[in-house]
């Protein structure tokens, strides 16, 4: 079949060997499209799609990575149910790691079926009837949130990082740390900042900041996107 | 190797090649940042199925070929921007030979964007991937003889289009 092909004239021939060895990756090409993979949560996608929805360490730390900027109802990203379940289960472990208060909102638990009624059994001597629960106190009210305007700041940076304005997310950063210094997203926000260290090819910075960054949360479940970002780098 | 440091290394490992083949399947500027993003979601949510046997490179390939494909389609008259400049062309210590060789990668890529996407394809998995034949017809999934049909077409399509493109410089 291949001696029907028509030949390729040795112009074209020469082209082709030009193009063969073409390299058009522009610096921070490579790097730009990972922050987007992470920011997306494809390694989180994977890894439960290979889990089959079992909760894994990587799903966790990456679904933390943005989850918290997704929490409080910032921009809407279309997530898959899995990634949305690992957003907050991600929130769950965070909030247990850390002693502060939950780090963003996490969906409401969904209500529990009823057990299945116990079959019959047969009468039994009497017994005394179990005494009736005491009420359940009511937990005090929460005290005022930060959390919306920390998650908007930490939000609008990502946007800003998802179209390569590394301007507009080092001020949405800023800001944030301005305003909230001991907020509950300190750590993503240094994530993101690294981010943009690296988004300008400033290697070396942003592998000071990583430094730091694992020096200040040696116990944090960003470490492992942390890696991911950095792996590769000069 | 745990998933997570498989995926990373196939991210960083065939980056460059993926990027590349969005630019020769025609794809420029957001777009093509889009569509990488896109191949590699795609590659790592199929990665653990994957079977390791098969060569990795047309497998990309095809994802990027379909998920192109589906992109023009649903956004018609993309991609119609001109080459884009090449990193490489700059390189090199003699000036005139950079020259002539930017101008031949601008070249190549003006008459790779005449072909139409479907022989497009084949031509670029064939000629510039050396891939066989049929790899390329499973990787695409097209039958075999419409692979040939579309390599034949679309050599004829590319040797036209580099002689008008040198007649009308």
């Amino acid at each position: 079949m291949s001696e029907d092909l028509e030949p390729l004239s040795q112009d074209a021939k020469d082209l082709l060997g030009l193009e063969r060895l073409r390299d058009d990756v522009l610096p921070g090409d490579q790097q730009r499209v990972l922050g987007r993979l992470v920011q997306a949560q494809a390694f989180g996608a994977a890894t439960a799609a290979a889990a089959a929805g079992k909760l894994t360490v990587v799903k966790v730390l990456l679904a933390a990575t943005v989850g918290a900027a997704l929490g409080g109802g910032a921009v809407g990203v279309k997530m898959s149910r899995e990634l949305d379940e690992a957003r907050a289960e991600a929130s769950a472990a965070r909030a247990a790691l850390a002693e502060r208060p939950p780090m963003m909102a996490v969906p409401p638990p969904a209500p529990v079926p009823a057990p299945p009624p116990e079959p019959k059994a047969p009468p039994t001597p009497a017994k005394p009837a179990p005494k009736p629960e005491a009420p359940t106190p009511v937990a005090p009210a929460p005290a005022p949130s930060t959390m919306g305007e920390e998650s908007a700041l930490i939000d609008q940076a990502r946007m800003a990082l998802l179209k390569g304005d590394f301007a507009n997310a080092e001020a949405a950063l800023a800001s944030y740390r301005m305003r909230f210094p001991r907020g509950h997203l300190v750590e993503e926000q240094e994530l993101m900042a690294i981010q943009v260290l690296l988004g300008r090819h400033q290697e070396i910075e942003a592998r000071a900041a990583a430094d730091r960054f694992r020096s200040a949360h040696p116990d944090s479940t960003l470490i492992r996107a942390l890696d991911v970002l950095l792996e590769g780098v000069p | 190797m745990d998933l997570t440091s498989e995926l990373n290394a196939l991210y960083r490992a065939e980056f460059s090649y993926v990027w590349t083949v969005l630019g020769r399947l025609g794809c420029r500027g957001d777009d093509r940042e889009d569509l990488a993003q896109e191949v590699f979601t795609a590659a790592f949510k199929q990665w653990a199925t994957f079977d390791r046997a098969r060569a990795v490179r047309p497998w990309l390939f095809g994802i990027s070929y379909r998920l192109v494909r589906d992109y023009r389609r649903k956004h018609q008259n993309r991609f119609e921007e001109p080459a884009a400049q090449t990193a490489a062309a700059a390189a090199g210590p003699d000036a005139e030979e950079n020259v002539a060789r930017k101008q031949g990668l601008e070249l190549a890529r003006r008459a790779l964007d005449s072909l139409e996407l479907e022989r497009r394809a084949v031509f670029v998995m064939h000629d510039i991937d050396e891939q066989p034949m049929p790899v390329i017809a499973a990787e695409l999934e097209i039958p075999l003889n419409t692979a040939y049909s579309r390599l034949r077409l679309a050599r004829r399509d590319f040797n036209e289009a580099v002689a008008r493109l040198r007649g009308s410089r």
